[in-house]
Parts: structure tokens; sequence; C-alpha cells
């Protein structure tokens, strides 16, 4: 009977087994204690937290104020209430949400504008309400309208984006970033454009983008899968990609083929908010190669690329900065 | 990864980070006993609901995750007692009730539960801690268990009841003592 309990907790139990145990309950005052016993150990040990618990609650989170915000537009503007944000997030590993809304105007619906930013070391999924779905990584931030306009769809990126762009030959989908402007019709692509980042770059998996600088689209470059652009001395470049693993960050993987160290020391600094000083020069003749899971966090990274090449690092709780040796 | 939360001010202030810190635990804790994942949700929706809507008021004397705590029980205690429910389930909720009615964690205990529970799970021998993490925390079957960590089922079963065993006089105060006295009907 024992080992009943322990199957109906994991959800094994049989429904046959079930009744079983459960007349035995009724009549064993042995059994029913353990029966509760088990019953509430489990339930105290619900209150031991897990990694995974903040990056559901997020997104639980969202729903519940996107709940509460329609309520509180019904009475006042209930015209206006098909241009209440109907944008879905489910978020993975994040929870310092922005989400700002500007007032609305009462006479005529205004744009207004949400923002969602990730932290460092995390990355989330957005929904909006076009169909378009956007991978933002760590510390990215969009901008986007609660409701897009007819003839165009825009949205600001600051940090690494893949964009999912629902096909609408009307509105083109517009993503302005410090560097270069992308327009779209519909496709799958990778932006990387963090502000104050020195590097910019697009990657092309499916259909077709035009990238360009300044307001107008005339002088873009129009690239095809497998191609991409970065910017080289200010001015954009195109090539082309074979590897598409640079894009596993959606699935919280970051990994790096055959690159310098120095291009790893950059992108962990980037993506986790952290300082990494340098001082073993050696390590700068070797290129490595390797995948990372985003939430081991940059000191299991930095464990792993030990193993490669010896070299020690000292982190530094207080001001945020890790010293390689 | 959880900063302490201080209530200090009110709840406004600290709704989303309670909800953020909280929701999950509140989650599992209300799937123990209510019986349907959507009914569960409903419990911990309600918690949330209560404290977002007394947010300007609420003035929380003991620790936050105390009162958390008594919201999501006395919720849970709610459903179980009101639902009318097919026959079939019928003996199982009022397991379930039962079980909660005697779960002693209360408004009044000053200590706070996840300290509670963390220092009783740190006092398991070390093998025995990392299954039962294994095993609880991270939701392993015993079967993954013994082949991750290359024991048998056996030994997994074995140390499962040496830690539950402990636990439970560890955490005695919160658990029933005189089932033997109360019947169920």
């Amino acid at each position: 009977m024992y080992e009943l309990i322990t199957k109906y907790f994991y959800g094994e139990i049989t429904a046959k087994e079930k009744k079983q145990l459960f007349a035995a309950i009724e009549t064993d005052a042995e059994l029913k204690k353990e029966f509760l016993s088990v019953q509430n150990l489990r339930a105290l040990t619900s209150w031991i937290p897990t990694e995974e618990d903040e990056s559901v609650a997020v997104g639980k989170l969202l729903e519940f104020k996107q709940a509460r915000r329609e309520k509180a537009f019904a009475i006042p503007y209930k015209h206006i209430l098909g241009y209440a944000a109907t944008v879905c997030i489910a978020v993975f590993s994040t929870w310092m949400i922005t989400s700002r809304t500007e007032q609305p105007v009462v006479e005529e619906p205004a744009i207004a504008y949400e923002e969602f930013s990730t932290p460092s070391g995390q990355r989330a999924l957005l929904k909006l309400h076009d169909g378009t779905t956007v991978w933002l990584n760590a510390r990215s931030t969009l901008r986007y309208p609660n409701h897009f306009g007819k003839n165009e769809r825009k949205v600001e990126l600051d940090g690494e984006a893949f964009f999912e762009v629902k096909r609408n030959e009307k509105a083109p989908f517009v993503i302005s970033t410090e560097k270069a402007n992308i327009k779209v019709l519909g496709t799958k692509f990778n932006v990387f454009a963090y502000k104050g980042h020195e590097e910019f770059n697009t990657s092309l998996v499916e259909g077709a983008v035009k990238v360009y600088q300044g307001e107008s689209d005339a002088d873009a470059l129009n690239i095809t899968p497998h191609e991409c652009v970065f910017l080289s001395d200010g001015k954009l470049v195109k090539s082309y990609f074979d590897n598409s693993d640079f894009l596993l960050w959606k699935e919280g993987i970051y990994a790096f083929d055959d690159v310098p160290f120095s291009y790893i020391i950059k992108k962990l600094e980037l993506y986790y908010d952290i300082t990494i000083i340098q001082k073993n020069k050696k390590l700068d003749q070797y290129r490595f190669s390797g995948k990372f899971r985003q939430r081991d966090g940059v000191e299991s990274v930095l464990q792993t690329l030990q193993k490669v090449y010896y070299f020690s690092f000292v982190k530094d709780e207080e001001n945020n900065c890790i010293t390689i040796r | 990864m959880s900063k302490p939360i201080s209530i200090e001010g009110s709840i406004r202030n600290n709704f989303d980070r309670i909800y953020v810190t909280y929701y999950s635990r509140m989650l599992r804790f209300a799937r123990e006993y209510v019986l349907f994942e959507e009914d569960a949700e409903n419990v911990v929706q309600d918690v949330f609901l209560l404290l977002w809507e007394k947010r300007e008021v609420l003035d929380i004397q003991v620790s936050l995750v105390s009162y958390l705590f008594s919201l999501v029980k006395n919720r849970s205690l709610d459903y179980l007692r009101h639902k009318v429910v097919a026959e079939e389930y019928k003996q199982e909720l009022t397991f379930k009730l039962l079980a909660l009615e005697q779960l002693n964690y209360t408004l009044t205990s000053e200590e706070d539960i996840e300290k509670v529970v963390a220092n009783a799970i740190d006092k398991l021998p070390e093998r025995c801690r990392e299954i039962f993490l294994k095993s609880r925390i991270e939701g392993m079957k015993y079967r993954e268990i013994a082949d991750e960590l290359d024991i048998s089922m056996n030994t997994v079963e074995n140390q499962m009841s040496i830690a539950l065993k402990k636990l439970r006089i560890e955490l005695k105060d919160y658990l029933p003592l005189l089932l033997f006295l109360i019947s169920v009907k």
C-alpha cells in the first residue's frame, strides 16, 4: 500500500489502484497518516523556489495586468477598447518589464507606444497583434505602437531580436535601429543592433529584406536567404553565412563558431551586463568554438573555456566585474 | 536568485515583484490540494486579485510569505469545501481537505515557511538530499534519478523514504499528529 502512495503522488497510479488505496486509507489509520503527511510535506516543499519559477510568472503577470488594464479602460474609453493593447506576450526568463502606455486621447485614438525590455542573461518571446513574433535576446528593448497604421508597421529595436514577420503586402514592416533600418513584407530574420555597440548585422533566414541607412530606402541593400548585412566603417556591406548556429540564442544557447577569445568576451559582457578585464594575452592567439546554455551564466562559460586553454578568473561581486589572468 | 522582499510601504509598489517571486510556488501549493490545474490557477488568481484590489490599503503585520501562505491555503480550503463534485472525486477531495485542514502553518507562525523547509532539507544527509531535491524540486522520476546517478531504483526508493521520514520529524510542528483520533466522515 505504501508504494501506492508514492505512485499516487507521482501521477503514475491507475484508476483501479487508486480505488484500492483510498479504500485502504479509510480503514487503516496508519496509512491515512502516511498519506496526509506525504501530502502536506509535498505542499510545504512547494515553497522552495525553482529555477523556472520566475519565467513562468512573468507571462502570467502580464496577462493579469492586461486584464486589469482592459477593465479600467472599458468604462471611460469604450470606443477605443479595440485599440487597447492586444499584445500577448510570453516570456521565458525575465521579469523586469517596462510596459508603459501613454494615455490615449479621448476624442481620437492616438497611437500609444509600448516598450518591452529583457534584462541581462535572459530572453523573451513577444507576439505582436499583427501576428508577428519577436524573440528578444538579453538586454534588448522593443518599442512598438499599440496598433499598427494601415500603410506601415513600425517598431524600434535596441538590442538583438529574431523576427518572424506576418506577411502583409499593404503594410511593410519597418524596424528602425540606431545604425540602420530594415524594411520587409513578411520573412524570418535576425537583427543585432545594440545601442552604443559598434557591431550591427542582420541575417536573413527566409524571404527578402531591405536594409538601409536614413529615411529613404532608395539605396537599400536587398538580401536573400543566407545573406547578411553588416556595418563596416559606417557603411552597410553584404555578405553571406552558412552556419546558422548563432540563431540558437532563441533556444537559450549561445553558440560560437571559430571566433577569437576577445569576441566571446565582448558578447558575454553584452549579454550578461558585466565587465570582463582580460589580462591574459596568450588567450588572444586562440580561436574557440562551442555552445553554452544562457541560463548557466557567464561563470559557467568561462569554466568551460578554462578546460580548453588554462586561465584563471576572479569575480568581484561588488563591482560586477571579472578579471581573467 | 530571489531577493528578499521588504514590504515596507504598500503592496502597490511591490505588486509585480511579489507576483513574479511567489506565483509559481503558490500554484504548486494549490495544485497539491485542488484536483484540476485550471482550478489551481483560479485559486492563485483569486489571491492576487484580492491583493491587487486592496493594494492601496493593505497593511501586513506578519511576514509576507506567511500572509501569502494563509491566503492560498484559505482559498484552497474554500474551494475544497464548496466544490460540489462528482461522486468519483469525493473521496479524494475529502482526503485533500483533511490534509489541508491539518496543515498547521498559519498566519501566526513567525517563521518564514521557505526557510523552515529549506533548513529541514539542508539537514538531510548529502546523498539523500540530492535525491530528494531531484525528485521533488526538479520533478525527476525515480527511474531518471537512478539512471543519472547510476544507482539502483531500490537505492532511490530507500533514500526517498529516509528523506520523507527525516523531514517529517523536522517539520512535525506543521504536520498532522493526532490523526487516529479523527475520522473522515
